[in-house]
């Protein structure tokens, strides 16, 4: 698109926002206004709360506070009725004579979820987001829920969690993925703190990285975030760290079979600021020096992770915060064979209020992702070397111009350097240290985005975001012909630019309310992503290289429209949603057959180019109250790709085409001490390759291969229970079961040769877990 | 200089995975029953020409049904023309069914050989160029002291060759390895992308159950790129065990031959070197 063009586009799109506020002022227009605003917190520990809800029923106005728990109203001056609520807390109901701008903070005080044989009254009645709110698509779980779905181990993980809503989809066991919407694993955006986490899991899948003792909120976009977010195609799940206990000091953690945890928390100076420190590591590997298997002894096998944050507020207009992540993975096999991978991301943020409207937020992040794979043996260590280090820089500005218009504006500059690969030789023997050229690019984006409540059924939520890719040197670009071959090279200086492109990203929800139980909303969206994830294993090993785009690797663009139905039961006890979508995918990157991407400097020339599209319906229904609760949800779906050079230019089903999809969530308060909670999991199993036939070369059997993916891996099913037995106040008791009825769940199935007779071939499943029981103790000082 | 290749780094990388699996979480294995889509029967050809003396042979079979124990087709009365570009063309005679010699074509490094088999209705072609052999200097072998978990966890031995790889050209290598005279299955593969010109070390480690007094011989073949990248894809494709963890979308090998046809056409020399495992 040409730069004329994007600049009308985008003075247009400023016209129409600010003349928003002057249109949209209706019943209040020309009147004097006054702002209230403040903090809402949580009573007990001080954290900041976002979406609370702040209402004046009397003027049938309202706002919601941010993601620092800052909100802001303006309102003619008068006498009005307040009430401050959240979902998990009770309201608060209070008077406030408005003469003058007056600041007012507010502490909400927990009330449990599931209230036993309670009906909930209207006032203490939390708003029901899901109708009120113009966001669609979105999936927002409460740290509260985390903790009573049973997962492997005992563990609350987070990421599993959300595998259990619809259209969430687990890339499998033993790998850390997982699909949205049908788009691939390296499409979802996990964000820490504002961080980009780029491998979110340790062992291989087996845990996230996220320790939910640590976390405050998570919100999960599937596809149709905001303008201020970007990045990926298929989603962006924004976590957001606990800030620490303000008004004591706290210990909690837990000791469990695999892994244990520990939290500490407590303020900073008189209720001014906090301090964070938790940690988690396993101690499994133990254990094996005591195997008789030798090669066992010598094993290591574990991860650590720590989360670490302090915050301060310098009065009532400052507000700095420091947070920061690092966590490693090791599997070593004795003899300087083996290898570790891990994250490091580190946040420092100051919220600054230049107004009681004009909220600001400006960050700085690094985020670095790093694997090292060693290959030693008696005289030399050979070792690899890869990795992708992002520094950023943030501004996030909020106005709440009047109570019908919120307008957030900002930019993000984000600069990535990739390391693709270094291969090191031990210096004894020396020579030839291989490094892959480092890769350089520069991400940065622009965006507007507007709240607009247009009527009193009526909101709308639209913004644009303008995004631009560079890549620069110091490099050299090869060019290749259609058999892989390099024709020409070109040479860039440090600092010259090799490719740029530049994008615009339009984002649009509306929400129809049709009346207080239920609403109707549609959405649309562009997202546009620049850099690109190769995986070198399908089995989920951490060995993956991130690509950017280039000449020959164009940025993947995914436009997405969306169609929903939301309606609550019961006062509000029961809250079922019906989503709609359709994906349509342009360049996007498949391998060629028998693509060689290991340690490759010319890896694009095994990559092929192509279209995706994915579609389904998702169905969702939860009980959020009683001694029984939990939620059903069911996707229908399908995800197609198409390339001229894979099955001869012919659509076939993308690896994560899972037509069925079913999760179910029971949970049940037996008595005052005792939780049940249990999990089941049900979908079609990924379209894979299986032979048509085999034939021999050199004596040998080899497996004779049709089209790609066109044939199923069985479905996929598993049963999770657990049991939490509440010894006291502070400390609880946890039992789980994973796959308890043991379903041999098939991790690969591979066609080989008979251990005794090589003139027989058959197929041979893996299963990876069998049925894992675990108890954890869990306590809080 | 000794280089690892990347075939030997994700077997060691599956490896560790398995065992990380097995050990960590009692995984396990069944044979299962499973339906597999059929096809017609494809022709398979196995054609080489080294610079050692004649005759070559090319075998031609067919491939047969997944589960049906081994009893593969051969293709008899076939038509096969081997020319070299210099005007020598030879016409293979079938000595036994399916397998087909040369008569006077002498192998020669350097040389380009098309080759075409008709078979009933459909000729099948390929084009190859004999690369100039590369010289094994020398081969040892050392007693393995890290028997430690890894794909060559049986073995005893190491075996080394050496030999000057070129810095003019780029190079590729295959290592055949025999045991008393019976050719080992491992398909080990090397290229001088990160090691062009260097004086190397290569070390065999993947042949299993070498013992004290094996005789044993390595066979050095400088292969020319498509061959390498055949038997590259070969060793994904085979049934011996070694695909699963990395194979997200197996397929047929990059070969060489055009129609549809499985197999390859290969034009190789072979340098050779025995030695005798002592204590």
């Amino acid at each position: 698109m040409q730069k004329s063009t994007f600049l009308k586009m985008v003075i247009l799109l400023i016209l129409i926002t600010f003349s928003i506020p002057i249109l949209a002022d209706n019943s209040l227009q020309g009147k004097m206004k006054y702002t209230i605003f403040g903090r809402i917190t949580e009573a007990a520990n001080g954290e900041t709360l976002e979406g609370a809800n702040v209402e004046i029923k009397d003027l049938e106005l309202g706002t919601t506070t941010n993601n620092y728990g800052f909100y802001s109203l303006s309102v003619p001056p008068g006498k009005y009725i307040v009430s401050y609520s959240r979902m998990g807390f009770k309201t608060i109901t209070t008077e406030i004579i408005l003469t003058d701008s007056k600041s007012k903070n507010i502490e909400l005080h927990v009330q449990p979820i599931h209230l036993q044989g309670i009906s909930v009254s209207a006032e203490e009645k939390a708003e029901i987001d899901n109708i009120e709110l113009p966001e669609m698509g979105t999936i927002k779980i409460s740290p509260m829920e985390i903790k009573t779905v049973p997962i492997l181990l005992g563990e609350q993980d987070l990421l599993k969690t959300y595998q259990l809503m619809p259209g969430v989809k687990p890339a499998g066991e033993g790998n850390s993925g997982y699909y949205v919407r049908g788009g691939n694993t390296d499409e979802n955006l996990i964000l820490l703190d504002e961080a980009p986490v780029y491998y979110a899991s340790h062992l291989m899948g087996f845990f996230s990285v996220f320790n939910s003792d640590a976390i405050k909120d998570v919100k999960l976009y599937k596809g149709s975030a905001p303008a201020e977010y970007g990045g990926r195609l298929s989603s962006i799940m924004d976590i957001k760290m606990k800030d620490g206990n303000v008004k004591k000091y706290s210990l909690s953690g837990g000791i469990g079979l695999i892994a244990s945890r520990l939290t500490l928390e407590g303020p900073l100076g008189s209720e001014k600021g906090s301090l964070l420190i938790s940690g988690r590591r396993t101690y499994a590997d133990l254990f094996l020096p005591l195997s008789s298997d030798e090669s066992v002894q010598d094993m290591q096998l574990y991860f650590y992770d720590f989360n670490t944050k302090a915050n301060y507020r310098f009065g009532e207009k400052n507000h700095v915060y420091l947070s920061g992540y690092i966590g490693q993975d090791v599997l070593g096999l004795g003899e300087n064979r083996g290898m570790n991978w891990g994250n490091t991301t580190m946040t420092l943020r100051w919220n600054h209020l230049f107004s009681n409207k004009l909220f600001s937020n400006t960050s700085v992040i690094y985020s670095n992702y790093g694997y090292q794979i060693s290959m030693g043996n008696t005289s030399i260590i050979p070792q690899i070397d890869s990795g992708i280090t992002d520094i950023n820089f943030k501004e996030d500005i909020n106005y709440y111009a009047n109570p019908y218009y919120t307008m957030k504006f900002g930019f993000n500059v984000i600069h990535h350097n990739i390391d693709p690969g270094k291969v090191n030789e031990d210096d004894e023997t020396s020579t030839n240290s291989t490094q892959l050229e480092y890769k350089n690019a520069l991400e940065n984006a622009i965006y507007i985005s507007n709240e607009w409540i247009a009527s009193e059924r009526f909101t709308l939520d639209f913004g644009l975001r303008l995004t631009a890719f560079t890549t620069f040197g110091q490099a050299s670009v090869n060019s290749y012909n259609e058999a892989g071959e390099v024709i020409s090279t070109t040479s860039y200086d440090d600092g010259e630019i090799i490719k740029n492109y530049t994008n615009l990203e339009p984002r649009f929800t509306a929400n129809y309310r049709y009346n207080e139980k239920s609403s109707y909303k549609c959405s649309y969206s562009r997202n546009v992503q620049y850099l690109h994830r190769i995986s070198t294993s399908s089995a989920g090993l951490p060995m993956d290289i991130w690509i950017p785009s280039s000449e020959i690797v164009k940025p993947r663009i995914a436009d997405q429209i969306s169609l929903g139905y939301f309606r609550n039961f019961d006062e509000n006890r029961y809250e079922a949603s019906v989503e709609v979508y359709y994906k349509n995918m342009q360049n996007q990157i498949d391998y060629k057959d028998n693509a060689d991407v290991l340690m490759n400097a010319d890896v694009e020339a095994e990559l092929v180019f192509g279209d995706a599209w994915a579609y389904g319906i998702e169905f969702f229904l939860k009980k959020r109250f009683g001694r029984l609760n939990g939620w059903v949800g069911y996707t229908l779906s399908t995800s197609k790709r198409r390339y001229d050079e894979i099955n001869a230019g012919e659509t076939f089903p993308a690896k994560q085409d899972r037509t069925h999809d079913i999760s179910l969530v029971i949970n049940y308060e037996l008595n005052d001490k005792w939780t049940l909670s249990s999990s089941w999991v049900y979908y079609t199993g990924d379209a894979v390759t299986f032979p048509i036939g085999k034939y021999q070369i050199e004596g040998q059997t080899v497996n004779l291969y049709g089209n790609r993916n066109s044939d199923r891996m069985p479905d996929y099913h598993r049963l999770d229970l657990g049991a939490t037995y509440q010894i006291n106040d502070r400390s609880s008791l946890n039992f789980s079961v994973y796959n308890a009825y043991y379903n041999m769940n098939a991790y690969t199935i591979t066609f080989q040769e008979n251990e005794d007779d090589p003139t027989v071939t058959e197929a041979v499943k893996l299963t990876l877990f069998p049925i894992i029981p675990s108890i954890t103790y869990n306590f809080k000082f | 200089m000794k280089k690892i290749s990347k075939m030997q780094i994700t077997s060691i990388l599956n490896y560790m995975l398995a065992l990380m699996f097995s050990v960590f979480l009692m995984s396990c294995e069944e044979v299962i029953d499973i339906d597999l889509h059929d096809t017609e029967p494809r022709t398979v050809i196995e054609a080489v020409i080294t610079d050692q003396t004649g005759p070559y042979i090319v075998k031609l079979s067919k491939s047969g049904d997944y589960f049906v124990p081994n009893e593969y087709q051969t293709i008899s009365n076939a038509l096969i023309q081997i020319e070299d570009y210099t005007g020598i063309s030879d016409n293979l005679v079938e000595v036994e069914p399916g397998i087909y010699h040369t008569n006077t074509l002498q192998g020669m490094p350097g040389n380009a050989y098309g080759i075409y088999i008709s078979i009933e209705n459909i000729t099948y072609f390929a084009e190859s160029i004999m690369p100039f052999p590369v010289e094994i200097d020398s081969i040892s072998y050392e007693i393995s002291e890290n028997n430690g978990p890894g794909p060559n966890s049986d073995s005893n031995y190491i075996l080394h060759c050496y030999f000057q790889d070129r810095v003019e050209s780029e190079d590729f290598y295959r290592f055949r390895v025999y045991r008393n005279g019976v050719l080992d299955k491992n398909i080990i593969l090397s290229k001088d992308e990160f090691t062009n010109g260097n004086y190397l070390d290569f070390e065999i480690q993947q042949v299993d159950s070498l013992q004290v007094n094996d005789l044993v011989t390595i066979e050095l073949l400088t292969l020319n790129k498509e061959n390498y990248d055949y038997f590259f894809s070969l060793s994904d494709a085979l049934a011996n065990g070694n695909g699963g963890f990395m194979s997200d979308a197996p397929a047929n090998p990059d070969t060489n031959l055009d129609s549809e046809a499985l197999g390859y056409f290969g034009t190789y020399p072979i340098r050779t070197a025995t030695i005798q495992l002592e204590d």
